[in-house]
């Protein structure tokens, strides 16, 4: 015998990241989800962005980590309140764990929450975190066809950074050709071009300004 | 690997849908999957192997159907689903293309045994 289903294999996922996103607008907070492929500087940008966020909004970070806590020791670093969220092998959040990790922060004193997703370019797209805004990174140095090879996780993007153009002229990254396949799968989100060395994210601080402001 | 994660979710909800019919083995699962997903169907065979180890649900087989991709290019009026991910448009190759859908992932329908392994319907 057969059994019609159809339901999406994302639904308790779902309801979880629905739970996450009721608790944060319960406590006025705002959160930013960070997702880009291992090493193409999300903690970086972290490290760029909460000084100047800091000055006006109390931030809190979540960070992803398949084992270490490494990430996490560099943003505690920098006086932020932050939370390691170990995925033990595992190579994308999921809700769950976040709501974990929501748990343990103190909602009541704070403003803003990013996450720093496990570095992936395929799965972290498959989970909604309860996130507001999705921020997808990607650095000059992987090649201007990811987003063509990797779409999921530049379809939900608010903003794409585009980073480490210090090192364009060592590569053949086109920065063109990566923004017309950033554009095959997102018509709206902002792209810009980064580097912690000579370009610092402001865009992305007036970006989460913009939000948050 | 998001593969095992999805074989989770697929397994909680055939539990769910299932429960009153206990002991049936359950002998397909189909299931409609966007090309985004980029699921690969041989990890997701191993991990429904692995994670449903002496369950009824061990040895079904999946069946995935394919949500494709809408693609509408800017420089030319073509509009088409496409299965595989598209660089560019397939009549006028210009890259200026637009793309919508294939992000979904659904199970579609179970196919179990008429009878549980005692050789009745196992419903009261
Ligand atoms: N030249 C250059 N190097 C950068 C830039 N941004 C990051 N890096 C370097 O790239 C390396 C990886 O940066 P991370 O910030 O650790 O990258 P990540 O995305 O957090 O990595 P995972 O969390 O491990 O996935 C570090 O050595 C950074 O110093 C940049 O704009 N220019
Ligand atoms: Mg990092
Ligand atoms: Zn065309």
């Amino acid at each position: 015998m057969e059994i019609q289903v159809l339901r999406r294999l994302e639904e308790k996922n779902k309801a979880d990241a629905d739970q996450i996103r009721a608790l944060l607008n319960q406590h006025n907070v705002k959160c930013f989800n960070i997702m880009g492929s291992p090493g193409c500087g999300k903690t970086a940008l972290l490290e760029h962005v909460l000084p100047p966020l800091q000055q006006r909004y109390r931030c809190a970070v979540l960070e992803g980590d398949l084992y270490t806590t490494q990430d996490a020791e560099r943003i505690a670093g920098m006086g932020t309140t932050v939370i390691q969220l170990e995925t033990q092998g595992s190579c994308h959040l999921d809700a769950n764990l976040v709501m974990r990790g929501m748990q343990e922060l103190n909602l009541d004193q704070l403003d803003i929450v990013f996450i720093e997703n496990v570095g992936n370019l395929v799965c972290p797209a498959n989970f909604d975190l309860g996130e507001h805004h999705r921020i997808t990174v990607v650095s000059v140095t992987e090649g201007h066809d990811k987003p063509s090879k990797y779409p999921a996780l530049f379809t939900k993007a608010d903003i794409v950074l585009i980073t480490k153009t210090d090192l364009l002229e060592h590569t053949n990254f086109d920065i063109h050709r990566a923004k017309e396949s950033i554009r095959k799968f997102n018509d709206h989100a902002e792209i810009v071009e980064t580097s912690i060395r000579s370009a610092p994210p402001a865009a992305l601080v007036a970006f989460v300004l913009s939000i948050v402001d | 690997m998001h593969e095992f994660s999805i074989a989770e979710s697929i397994i909680s909800i055939v539990q769910d849908e299932t429960r009153e019919y206990p002991g049936r083995q359950i002998r397909s699962i189909k299931l409609r999957v966007g090309i985004l997903k980029q699921i690969v169907p041989e990890i997701l065979d191993t991990a429904m192997e692995l994670l449903t180890e002496g369950t009824n649900i061990h040895g079904t087989s999946i069946e995935l159907e394919t949500e494709g991709v809408e693609v509408s290019c800017l420089d030319c009026e073509l509009r088409e689903i496409v299965y595989e991910l598209p660089f560019a448009c397939s009549a006028c190759d210009s890259p200026r293309i637009r793309c919508k859908g294939g992000e979904e992932i659904s199970l579609l329908s179970i196919e179990l045994d008429e009878v549980n392994e005692n050789g009745d319907s196992g419903t009261p």
